[in-house]
């Protein structure tokens, strides 16, 4: 009971709760909104929402790992007081590195995939080094700039595609299907795009894991992110770190393009083609939400990421019912709106409750005034004597731990900081009395050791 | 020269959806909170206006006059939207980029529902011009006339008009200048009486009427009155913000910088009918890169000696020194 009574105190158990109640607030919002769409449905297609995804788990699976990449990217970010709105742009680059080299460069078979997983991790980093660049020499808000960024990279994307004329098949207005030996190997689940790259996914997160709480830079980059002047006075040097940290959170959006779009899939135009239509990739901005819903942990991003991908299959089965599968971008948009302020709401409401605990516990305490009094007197008793049990054995304790030489030289010291003080303070009574008192306190242990 | 007329022309109606829109940023972030919302309110009240326009178009009333009671609806769903916004930022003390984003994400997603539900498409069309050959008298002066008062529409002067008002509150009124102190130091604006919380809220709803009025009025000058789920807004709400940063959060300086962008997009999407650009033979896309891409220069050089209110950015806490 009591230890479940300290894990419930926990930092990472809060936040957990005040994930639970977004989720639980994004849920009942999109119940409302299905309501007001198309009131007869609204409870058929809500139960689809919760529980469609379970007939399709290796679906679940296949859609939640480019969204773990991003969430990553973005959670990575988060850590370091940095806020990369800018995956989808790096995931935009991630995909196209990755389309090129599965076109263009002819490898074997067993090395093709994994170099296009390896360009896909280039191109998203180089679009996340450059407004970390801009960050740390220029001072220009990594917001704007990621932003910015989202659309430099969907035009030049759209464009670069557009004009090679090996990938791109104008009639289809899409880019031809990507090759085979391009494509990730998948787990063999019959009637599911599921494969290989989830795995990669978790492992990557369990580095990132090892990354931030068992080195120096995990630990530089979190002290950055609490206070970013204390960690500078420090001597960490903030302006690499900044460059570092986007860097990596790049490489993992363009990673997540890149297992998106090399992934084999069952359903038609979902994957191994790309589509140039000016539209900014979904897949980050739901990465922000899978970020802030597991707290920027690697752990919780896992999963986070699954849950997310979760409703989102039960969203597009919701079509069954005349609905459209928007109605998760609203849920998942109120789910990030709502976890903005659920760990101020979660407290609000321990508070509250507390309170009226405490309200009721009063009320006792005022029936039962009088013998407490007569308790609290007692325990004073017991206080007070305390202190000189646990001086003794203090004593006891030091004199056996510590060396002679050190207590020699000890006793030097004090000795002749005691003479400076009888120099600098003769007139004083008041203070040489409490001096002297203090001299007496010091010297007793060696003078006990010298014995 | 007809050029030179033509780009003008074009350039109005483009550039004062960014002007309003900075504006309802600049009241925002003076008042002390960062509105990234701006694209979702622009988005929201421009979806309100079309939808008020589609049930309105059917009864012959002046084109003018829809265009004004649409402003009008456009303008009270940007504020009760960027009420969002406010509850959270600084009754709730969230995160505002945080918040912001949020609100960016689920504007789209309920106009390309309730569009796909109650239409069949991505987004609402109309039909009313609201398109303006010539107007009346003074569309006879030589130049100017041409420049300034033919094909065009009601909305370049109603822009124009909001400017000068949003100067003068902002610098001649007891209110402009309570905003002003929240953003910079609301603590000390506190101690003089001045209720932060009130301020903030009051800048905030402002950049929703603002922003709403500046949806639509994108979609009328830019999207010839429809509205888009897919494409929304376009990124002119995240424009408008590098907009105000170039204009370092000043109105005056605010409409320059409007204009500059505005000139820039307006060069890009009219490529083919430049002789001059024409004739390079460059991608068109590098053109439609152009606004970003110098907003990426622009910011670069302004933001080392950038003048951003103190405050913004971070919550109000009473008990906080």
């Amino acid at each position: 009971m009591n230890k479940l009574g300290n894990i419930t105190k926990t930092k990472s158990f809060s936040a957990f709760t005040s994930a639970l109640l977004a989720i639980v607030l994004g849920l009942i919002f999109g119940f409302f909104i299905m309501l007001v769409a198309s009131p007869s449905n609204a409870v058929n297609g809500f139960r689809t929402v919760l529980t469609g995804g379970f007939k399709r788990i290796g679906d679940v699976f296949y859609f939640a790992t480019p969204i773990l990449m991003t969430g990553l990217a973005v959670g990575f970010a988060f850590k370091m007081g940095l806020f990369n709105i800018g995956a989808s742009g790096q995931y935009t680059m991630g995909m196209f590195f990755s389309l090129y080299v599965g076109f263009m460069w002819d490898l074997p078979d067993n090395i093709h995939w994994i170099a296009c997983i390896f360009a896909g991790m280039v191109g998203g980093m180089l679009w996340g080094i450059i407004p970390g660049l801009f960050k740390a020499f220029l001072n220009v808000n990594e917001v704007i700039t990621s932003i910015m960024f989202n659309y430099i990279g969907m035009f030049l994307v759209d464009m670069l595609i557009m004009g090679n004329s090996v990938m791109y098949v104008s009639t289809k207005a899409r880019t031809e299907y990507l090759p085979k030996s391009a494509q990730i190997p998948s787990l063999g689940v019959t009637g599911s795009s599921v494969n290989v790259s989830i795995f990669i996914a978790i492992g990557i997160a369990i580095i990132l894991f090892i990354i931030l709480n068992k080195t120096i830079f995990g630990y530089e980059l979190k002290a950055t992110g609490y206070n970013k002047f204390a960690s500078n006075y420090a001597g960490m040097n903030g302006k690499k770190n900044i460059v570092l940290t986007m860097l990596i959170a790049g490489g993992l959006a363009g990673l997540g393009g890149a297992f998106s779009i090399l992934a084999p899939s069952t359903i038609a135009g979902s994957s191994m083609t790309y589509e140039p239509i000016s539209v900014i990739a979904a897949n980050g901005f739901n990465g922000i939400a899978v970020a802030l819903l597991g707290n920027s942990s690697p752990f919780g991003i896992i999963f986070s990421a699954i849950f997310i991908s979760h409703i989102q299959r039960g969203g597009t089965l919701t079509a069954l019912y005349g609905y459209k599968p928007e109605i998760i971008d609203i849920v998942i948009s109120v789910i990030i709106y709502f976890s903005a302020f659920a760990m101020l709401m979660n407290h609000m409401m321990v508070t509250f409750f507390k309170r009226r605990k405490d309200k009721r516990h009063q009320k006792y305490i005022e029936k039962t005034q009088a013998s407490k009094d007569v308790a609290t007197l007692d325990k004073k008793d017991t206080v007070t004597t305390i202190p000189e049990e646990l001086e003794k054995s203090g004593n006891i304790g030091s004199s056996e731990k510590t060396d002679n030489s050190k207590n020699t030289e000890n006793n030097e010291n004090t000795e002749i900081l005691s003479s400076n003080e009888d120099i600098e303070n003769p007139i004083e009574p008041d203070l040489k009395d409490v001096l002297s008192n203090s001299e007496n306190l010091k010297d007793t242990t060696p003078e006990k050791e010298v014995k | 020269m007809d050029v030179i007329f033509y780009l003008i022309q074009n350039t109005l109606p483009v550039a004062i959806p960014l002007l309003l829109v900075a504006l309802g940023g600049m009241f925002s972030e003076r008042s002390g909170v960062i509105n990234i919302a701006l694209e979702g309110i622009m988005l929201f009240g421009a979806f309100f206006g079309c939808l008020f326009v589609y049930f309105v178009q059917g009864t012959g009333l002046n084109p003018q006059v829809i265009l004004l009671l649409a402003m009008l609806v456009a303008a009270l769903a940007g504020i009760i939207f960027s009420l969002l916004l406010s509850f959270a930022a600084v009754s709730m003390k969230a995160d505002q980029t945080i918040t912001g984003t949020a609100l960016n994400m689920i504007v789209p997603a309920m106009v390309l529902l309730f569009s796909k539900m109650s239409f069949n498409s991505d987004g609402i069309t109309t039909n009313v011009k609201f398109y303006i050959q010539k107007v009346p008298v003074l569309g006879d002066i030589p130049i100017i006339g041409e420049l300034f008062f033919q094909k065009t529409y009601l909305t370049v002067y109603i822009g124009i008009a909001f400017l000068i008002i949003a100067t003068i509150i902002f610098y001649k009124t007891r209110f402009g200048l309570r905003l002003r102190a929240c953003g910079e130091h609301p603590q000390a604006a506190d101690s003089v009486g001045i209720n932060v919380y009130h301020m903030r809220y009051a800048g905030v709803t402002l950049s929703g009427f603002l922003g709403g009025i500046g949806g639509y009025f994108y979609s009328v000058g830019v999207m010839s009155g429809n509205v888009n789920g897919h494409t929304g807004a376009a990124g002119f709400g995240f424009l408008a913000l590098a907009v105000m940063i170039f204009g370092q959060w000043k109105p005056i300086k605010i409409f320059y910088a409007a204009l500059f962008f505005a000139f820039l997009r307006t060069v890009a999407y009219s490529v083919p009918l430049i002789p001059f650009l024409n004739n390079l033979n460059i991608n068109q896309t590098y053109y439609k890169m152009l606004p970003y891409i110098a907003t990426m220069v622009v910011l670069a050089f302004t933001s080392k000696k950038s003048r951003a209110p103190k405050a913004e950015g971070i919550p109000y806490d009473k008990g906080k020194r």
